[in-house]
């Protein structure tokens, strides 16, 4: 609520800047009223998780549930139902609307984020076709889109100063397909958020801001303000923040020659950038330096093509030739501050990915251009060299309204983010989910753990990951009590090496009540997550090894956690491959996944065949549970007769519910063998958090069929207390108990 | 007096010899323009005459150019590598920056 509050103050201040004299209009003042500005980003997201209220309160309401539903939101919407219009499949989808504010391009571009890699990017040039409305034919696609044959987008804004209340209906047509129209709310006024972090060399000053009318040599129509390297960007269309705290590097890092080299800088980088990953992201170190090693005829530098996320570092040469004025200037100290200032715009726009302007044109073998563009040897942009126009750069000054060319702008707002994001380079071989919206500063942290020294897996065990999601912020937070177990707020990569990436996709989705939780700062909650199988087949088989990585997507924010790399064992002899074949199927990926089953018979009998045959391999205490859940307890089976496996109607085929009957001794024995025998092992390979709730459920059979839990009154609630924080040797001692009471009474039925 | 030649845009793992006068200046077996900043190489050469004849030799794209350059005061010259495969050249009285 608060930011959306300071929305609608930043959207009332925009509103107000428009009859601000002075200040470059950012639409016509007459006629009156003035129109709204529209153009920013608009967003429809799948996540389903509600506002997270403050502390204090907390609501229960239940959890809406996506659903494919084509067409146009009620006007009346607010913008978390919105989010349910998206059709399975589609994570997020954005529009950059262009139309009016500071430099508008007419342009219009989507990113439609499926699951995995499958991602569609699409540039439309607009045309106004009416009050708040716009239409182009779409001329750049990018990505999967072998299912966008759409040609034609129009959009429709409604203007309000509340932007809670702000959306656009986006109607994509043409291509021989059917017409697709979505609503989509209004996120921001930015087109995209980036931070920078300045550093400075020891003894040296940033120039990080200006008088636009320091220096006489200027066009005459310059509105006279101060202006920041974050406002120009902010005029490109991004949200600009800062990272870190702006720091000195002692200049000892330059080495003795006290000049950087490229190597030395990105060394600089590693250390003293507090943003530094190997990671694609949207955040830029710029380094305030004296020299160069090439000396002083370098003045900046987009140094960072060291490694495989280039882009990341610039750095701008204090004492290069940008800090000679010409002769003659008309005011020396200006000229050198605005060369400065210049340099620093200049070299974050590579970073941006932005070539010189005369370099927009070049052979093949310089790479692949985004677009065939034009090359701009008179622009007056920030990545043109002043003194390379007609007339030298005074003809260049004297012209220069701080800004990128239209080209360059379109570019840096509108094509694809793997192009202009910083450090970006191939799907996931190299950085982990491109299309998370992960926060620089996130609140929650996602570990992903395995309960064993290494994280080696034995042919045919299968993999249970434990999760684990902590507050690292100074707020308490509340999350959904069950977060961890919704597999729908998940997107989970598991990339075996030298193969293509897949999604895990669970055999089934819980609908629950849901229920809040704080966590404190410092706390957290865990959950296991049973990973092997799921309705892809087997994700996690063969041996070698596998990259797993899990994006969590909450409200505002995706968690994405380090990669784990795990490795399965090639199987130990000949038993372990032959029976593969049976083991690797869907009836026993399913039997594994929901702990039994008292149908898929078939499957059944390989678990027996792997308890008998693999019984000391880890393998074997899976299928133990497997085996032992459904026989603890009355399991209903639906009876179609004759007429099972046919695609009937229960009613039709006279279907009716058996009951069958709990075989409570053989279960026994199956759940002790699993979990009491040899529990370390059984908590290593089931996973802590598993075996606790397996434990559990062993000791509710008991308790069921008959075993007494001698306690007193007092003991009990003490027990009560420890089974809630996980004490196992407890629950163990009470399962031991358990089971003598049952053998000084009469045999349960088996 | 000074003679500085650098050479700029446009090379990619080119074989290059530079001479002035006939007098090998510089050479490079493998030179490739760093796009950031437009600068690939530069040589500097102290002359007592002019004009003198700079050649510029690109062995694989079998392109030989050569220029009178006149060099009575600190002269910078500048060659670039077009798409078209030619050499453009600039001379300037004043040293080059690189950005």
């Amino acid at each position: 609520m608060k930011d959306q509050d300071h929305m609608d103050q930043e959207y009332l201040a925009e509103a107000a800047d428009i009859a601000r004299p002075g200040v470059e209009p950012l639409i016509p003042i007459f006629p009156w009223p003035p129109r709204l500005r529209v153009s920013g980003l608009y967003v429809a997201s799948r996540i389903v998780t509600p506002p997270i209220p403050a502390p204090g309160s907390l609501p229960i309401q239940p959890i809406p549930i996506a659903q494919p539903l084509p067409g146009i939101l009620p006007t009346s919407a607010a913008p978390w139902q919105i989010e349910e219009l998206l059709p399975w499949g589609l994570l997020r989808e954005e529009l950059r609307l262009d139309v009016d504010g500071r430099y508008p391009q007419m342009t219009a571009s989507g990113t439609l984020y499926g699951v995995l890699a499958k991602r569609v990017h699409w540039i439309a040039r607009l045309t106004a076709s009416g009050p708040n409305a716009w239409t182009g034919s779409i001329w750049f696609k990018d990505g999967d889109v072998a299912g966008f044959p759409y040609t034609t987008v129009d959009i429709t804004t409604t203007a309000t100063f509340l932007s809670s209340q702000r959306k656009a209906v986006v109607r994509l047509s043409g291509g021989g397909t059917a017409v697709r129209t979505r609503t989509l709310a209004f996120k921001s006024p930015y087109f995209r958020q980036v931070e920078f972090e300045f550093d400075c060399a020891t003894g040296v000053t940033a120039t990080t801001r200006i008088g636009t009318h320091d220096h006489p040599n200027r066009p005459a129509t310059m509105p006279n303000e101060t202006l920041s390297i974050e406002e120009v960007y902010r005029r490109v269309g991004f949200e600009v923040r800062k990272s870190g705290s702006d720091s000195i590097v002692p200049i000892g890092d330059a080495g003795t020659n006290a000049r950087w080299s490229d190597n030395e800088m990105h060394d600089a980088m590693q250390v003293y950038w507090s943003r530094f990953a190997g990671k694609a992201q949207w955040s830029l170190w710029v380094l305030f330096a004296k020299l160069h090693d090439q000396g002083t005829s370098l003045g900046g530098i987009m140094f960072d093509d060291i490694g495989p996320n280039h882009r990341q570092g610039t750095a701008i040469f204090n004492d290069s030739f940008i800090s000679t004025a010409p002769t003659g200037d008309a005011n020396p100290a200006a000229w050198v501050e605005r060369m400065r200032f210049w340099t620093a715009c200049h070299e974050m726009g590579h970073a941006f990915n932005l070539a010189h302007s005369w370099q927009k044109q070049h052979p093949p073998d310089w790479g692949t251009p985004w677009i065939p563009l034009a090359n701009e040897p008179e622009a007056r942009s920030f990545m043109n060299y002043p003194y390379y126009v007609s007339g030298g750069q005074t003809a260049f000054f004297s012209d220069f309204a701080y800004r990128f060319s239209d080209n360059e702008l379109v570019f840096m707002r509108h094509a694809p983010e793997r192009f202009v994001q910083m450090g970006n380079a191939d799907w996931f071989d190299h950085h982990g989910f491109e299309q998370a919206s992960a926060s620089p500063e996130p609140s929650l942290k996602l570990n992903l753990r395995v309960d064993r020294a290494q994280a080696t897996y034995q042919f045919l065990e299968p993999v249970v990951l434990e999760l684990k999601l902590t507050n690292i912020g100074s707020r308490p937070l509340v999350v959904e009590k069950s977060l961890l177990s919704m597999t729908e707020h998940m997107t989970v990569i598991v990339k075996k090496r030298d193969k293509p990436a897949r999604q895990y996709l669970p055999f089934a989705r819980y609908c629950r009540d849901q229920q809040a939780q704080v966590v404190m700062p410092g706390e957290f909650v865990t959950d296991s997550l049973f990973l092997s199988v799921g309705r892809n087949g087997w994700d996690i088989a063969e041996p070698g090894y596998y990259t797993i990585q899990i994006a969590l997507h909450m409200e505002t924010e995706d968690i994405v956690s380090e990669a784990l790399t795990l490795r399965v064992a090639p199987p130990r002899g000949y038993d372990e491959e032959f029976l593969a074949q049976d083991f690797f199927s869907d009836d026993v990926g399913r039997i594994l996944n929901f702990d039994g089953s008292a149908i898929l018979r078939g499957g059944n009998d390989t678990l027996r065949e792997v308890t008998d045959r693999l019984s000391d391999r880890a393998v074997a205490y899976h299928a133990r549970i497997a085996l032992a859940a459904p026989l603890a307890r009355d399991y209903k089976v639906l009876d179609m007769g004759d007429r099972m496996g046919e695609m009937a109607s229960a009613k039709e085929a006279g279907g009716r519910l058996r009951r069958s009957a709990p075989r409570i001794e053989e279960a026994r024995q199956l759940f002790t063998s699993a979990l009491l025998e040899k529990k370390e092992q059984a908590i290593a390979t089931l996973g802590r958090t598993d075996y606790e709730y397996y434990l559990g459920r062993f000791r509710a059979a008991l308790v069921e069929h008959g075993a007494v839990l001698k306690k007193e009154p007092r003991d009990m609630k003490r027990d009560a207390k420890r089974e809630k924080n996980g004490d196992i040797e407890h629950t163990m001692r009470v399962i031991k108990e358990a089971l003598s009471s049952l053998k000084d009474q009469e045999p349960v039925s088996r | 007096m000074l003679l500085h030649i650098a050479l700029q845009e446009g090379f990619h793992h080119d074989e290059v010899r530079v001479s002035v006068d006939a007098r090998e200046a510089l050479v490079s077996a493998d030179l490739t323009t760093r796009r950031q900043t437009g600068y690939a190489a530069s040589v500097d050469v102290d002359v007592t005459r002019s004009p003198v004849v700079v050649e510029v030799v690109l062995s694989k794209r079998r392109v030989i150019q050569s220029n009178s350059v006149s060099v009575d005061r600190p002269t910078y010259v500048g060659v670039s590598l077009t798409p078209e495969g030619t050499l453009a050249w600039k001379t300037s009285h004043e040293p080059f920056g690189y950005l």
